[in-house]
């Protein structure tokens, strides 16, 4: 008899042991899944972070043997991969086209020459205007603008430094002053002055000594300026001035800066 | 007297193993069942969350193009690169350009992890220079990528 009572409860403790690994693995279970999801949620939060600590800045942009030469610095303090460069040129017809880069650049380095082992090529003489993309792994980009200095009026000054003199062959300095007045990151390129010739009245002279210097400024970035000097010796009688004009080449024609010289 | 007492026990101990044999088989089998569905539940939840929190779509490249300028088109319209930087593939299935007006739905676009794919509007997309664009890119998955340009 006592046997027999003991059975059914064998039995009935035999099938809970079974419920029992049954909920005990269906929870470790569920736990692992919860652990899986929870690393990915985690390793796409440190993405996010790092996608925000991200951090590269043009260094310059110039044009060399007829391609691009792009230096970036990484300020941030992660190492970055820069892995397309996007060019599209805004002269010819719908030309959007990237070339791969892939490059590392560890904290605090610089990378030159990106650009220049790319098959495109670049006639900085021409009035080409360029937006210009650098891309990373993480999704972030460095973005600029580059060309001639001919597609937007720039501003600009011209000045005789005196504008008047007292004596006839004095030695007086012409300064142009010309300013990158984009708003926007953009990079102009080429950056050479023509003066006109001088158009004086009576027997007045300007002979020219020396300039421009520098005769050119391989790129001029936003808000910079850019500053030419010439030497004359300014020459004539009484009343007689001199007239001159300066402008860029491959700028607009309409955009220009004039000064006058005179004796008194 | 003594026999037909004992015979009623075996019955009454064979009907007490059989209801908890049945009892127990039934719960055994009806909790097997339910967490098997729990499990395959959550495992599919947590698979299709981990794969849309693992797309990582960058929308690389916009640019515009103006009928009136440098677009072979014919007409305005932009020209959308998206770069697939994650680990897994995704399939594009709508692009939508600042409203509801401007709605794309595609089948089957899929782009493999570091692949990508570019996409022009085929009518007309009247954007105006200094305006700004949002563009939403919803996946297969669900995911939805949005960006902000500034139109040259």
């Amino acid at each position: 008899m006592r046997s027999r009572k003991g059975l059914s409860t064998v039995v009935g403790m035999v099938f809970a042991l079974i419920a029992l690994a049954i909920s005990v693995g269906y929870i470790t279970y569920s736990m692992n899944i919860l652990d899986q999801y929870n690393q990915v949620v985690i390793a796409k939060s440190q993405q996010t972070i790092d996608n925000g600590k991200e951090n590269f800045q043009l260094y310059t942009s110039t044009i060399k043997n007829n391609k691009f030469n792009v230096t970036v610095i990484n300020t941030g303090n992660l190492p970055i991969n820069i892995t397309r460069m996007w060019v599209q040129n805004y002269s010819v017809s719908d030309s959007v086209n990237y070339y791969t880069i892939n490059t590392l650049v560890s904290p605090g380095a610089t990378m030159i020459n990106i650009g220049q082992n790319i098959p495109l090529t670049v006639n900085p003489a021409s009035n080409g205007y360029y937006n210009i993309k650098l891309t990373t792994t993480r999704g972030n980009s460095l973005q600029f603008n580059m060309g001639s200095p001919g597609v937007k009026p720039l501003f600009m000054q011209l000045m005789f430094l005196p504008n008047k003199s007292s004596v006839t062959g004095l030695n007086v300095t012409l300064l142009y002053l010309v300013t990158n007045n984009s708003t926007s990151n953009n990079l102009l390129t080429n950056i050479q002055p023509q003066l006109s010739s001088p158009v004086c009245t009576g027997t007045g002279s300007l002979t020219s000594l020396v300039g421009p210097v520098p005769a050119q400024y391989p790129t001029l970035p936003s808000g910079s300026t850019a500053i030419f000097k010439w030497n004359y010796v300014f020459g004539g009688a009484a009343t007689n001035k001199c007239y001159i004009t300066a402008s860029l080449k491959n700028g607009i024609a309409s955009n220009f800066a004039y000064d006058t010289i005179s004796l008194p | 007297m003594q026999t037909q007492r004992g015979l009623s026990t075996v019955v009454a101990t064979a009907l007490m193993l059989s209801a908890v044999a049945v009892l127990g088989t039934t719960l055994v089998l009806w909790s097997t069942s339910n967490l098997r569905v729990y499990e395959t539940s959550l495992a599919t939840t947590s698979s299709s969350n981990t794969n849309r929190i693992n797309e990582f779509l960058v929308i690389e490249n916009v640019g515009f193009c103006k009928a009136n300028g440098n677009c072979l088109k014919g007409h305005n319209y932009i020209n959308i690169t998206l770069a697939n930087y994650g680990n897994i593939g995704l399939n594009v299935t709508q692009i939508k350009l600042n409203d509801s007006r401007y709605v794309y739905t595609f089948t089957n676009v899929p782009i493999s992890p570091g692949k990508e794919y570019s996409w022009k509007n085929s009518t007309n997309y009247p954007w105006s220079s200094g305006k700004p664009q949002k563009i939403f890119i919803t996946t297969g998955r669900g995911s939805i990528f949005t960006t902000q340009v500034t139109a040259p």
